[in-house]
C-alpha cells in the first residue's frame, strides 16, 4: 500500500481534455420570440437551446431555469434581443433570480424609441452582466418587466437576402466559472489506507486524465 | 513497477539497481487517473497493488 492517512497526493493534468475543459460554463439561448404577459406583470425569459454545456442543464420542465452543477462564482450574462413595435418609447427592466429570489441591485432598464413605422419595429440589443455567487444545483432566471407588452423579444430565421446571416436568437445567456481551473479544483477531500477520494467539478468528459504523485 | 528491494536485503546488483532508478526518477509513487463521468464529482484513487 501506498497511500496512507497522511500522505500528500499531488495531481497535475495529464491530458488535453483535462486541461481544457475544466472550469464549469455553458451558453443557452432561445429560438423562439417572447411577449410579456401584460404590462406592470414580472415574467421570466425562456430557453430553449444550450449550444455550450460543460456543467450547466435545464430540468425539462420549467424553460427559465438554468442550473448549474457546481458551487462557485459565476460570471453571467445575457444579451435580449428587444423590439419595440408601439409608437411611443419604452422600456424595459431586467434582473436576475437565484433559485426564484430577485438578487438585489442586479437589474437594469432598457429603454426603446418608437417604432419605425407600421410593422417596422425599433430594435435593441440589452446587455448586461454580472457575478453571481450559486450553490450546486442552483438555478438562475432572467426576470423582467416592460412599460407596454409592445416591447418583445425578437427571433428571427437565418436569412440569405440582402446579406447571408444567421438567426437572431431572441436571448442569449452565457455563464462561466471565475474561480478554479484545472489544476485548483482537482484536490483530494479524503484518504484512507490504500485510496483518497479525488473531489473536482462536475465531470462529462472522458479521457479527462492526471497524473499524480504520492510523498509520504 | 520499478524492482524494490527484499526486507532482509538485496544483492549489491539489486541495491544498484533500486538506487540508480531513484536517482533517475523511476520510483513507484506516481501513476494517472481519469475522471468519472456523467457529471460524477468524485473520483476514487486506489493503490495500484490494492488487490
Amino acid at each position: 500500500m501506498r497511500i496512507g492517512f497522511d500522505s500528500k497526493i499531488i495531481i497535475l493534468p495529464d491530458s488535453a481534455s483535462a486541461q481544457t475543459s475544466a472550469i464549469p460554463y455553458g451558453e443557452i439561448n432561445s429560438t423562439t420570440g417572447q411577449t410579456a404577459p401584460s404590462t406592470g406583470t414580472t415574467a421570466v425569459v425562456e430557453f430553449d437551446n444550450i449550444t455550450q454545456n460543460n456543467g450547466i442543464y435545464q430540468d425539462g420542465t420549467n424553460d427559465s431555469r438554468i442550473y448549474v452543477r457546481d458551487a462557485g462564482v459565476y460570471n453571467v450574462m445575457y444579451s435580449l434581443q428587444l423590439i419595440n413595435t408601439t409608437n411611443d418609447g419604452q422600456y424595459a427592466d431586467v434582473w436576475f433570480r437565484i433559485n426564484g429570489t430577485d438578487v438585489a441591485d442586479s437589474a437594469s432598464r432598457f429603454g426603446l424609441p418608437a417604432r419605425k413605422s407600421s410593422g417596422d419595429p425599433s430594435e435593441l440589443i440589452g446587455a448586461m452582466n454580472i457575478f453571481l455567487t450559486l450553490d450546486a444545483d442552483d438555478y438562475i432566471e432572467v426576470a423582467g418587466g416592460v412599460s407596454d407588452v409592445g416591447v418583445e423579444l425578437w427571433y428571427d430565421t437565418a436569412k440569405t437576402t440582402p446579406f447571408v446571416r444567421p438567426a437572431i436568437p431572441s436571448v442569449i445567456l452565457t455563464l462561466n466559472a471565475v474561480s478554479g481551473g484545472s489544476l485548483s479544483n482537482v484536490y483530494v477531500s479524503a484518504q484512507q489506507k490504500g485510496q483518497a477520494t479525488i473531489t473536482h467539478f462536475a465531470n462529462n468528459t472522458s479521457n479527462k486524465t492526471y497524473g499524480y504523485v504520492i510523498i509520504g | 513497477m520499478f524492482r524494490v528491494l527484499p526486507y532482509q536485503g538485496g544483492t549489491p546488483r539489486e541495491i544498484s539497481e533500486v538506487v540508480n532508478n531513484a536517482m533517475n526518477g523511476k520510483t513507484n509513487n506516481h501513476g494517472t487517473i481519469t475522471l468519472n463521468t456523467s457529471w460524477a464529482t468524485t473520483t476514487t484513487l486506489y493503490d495500484e497493488n490494492r488487490f
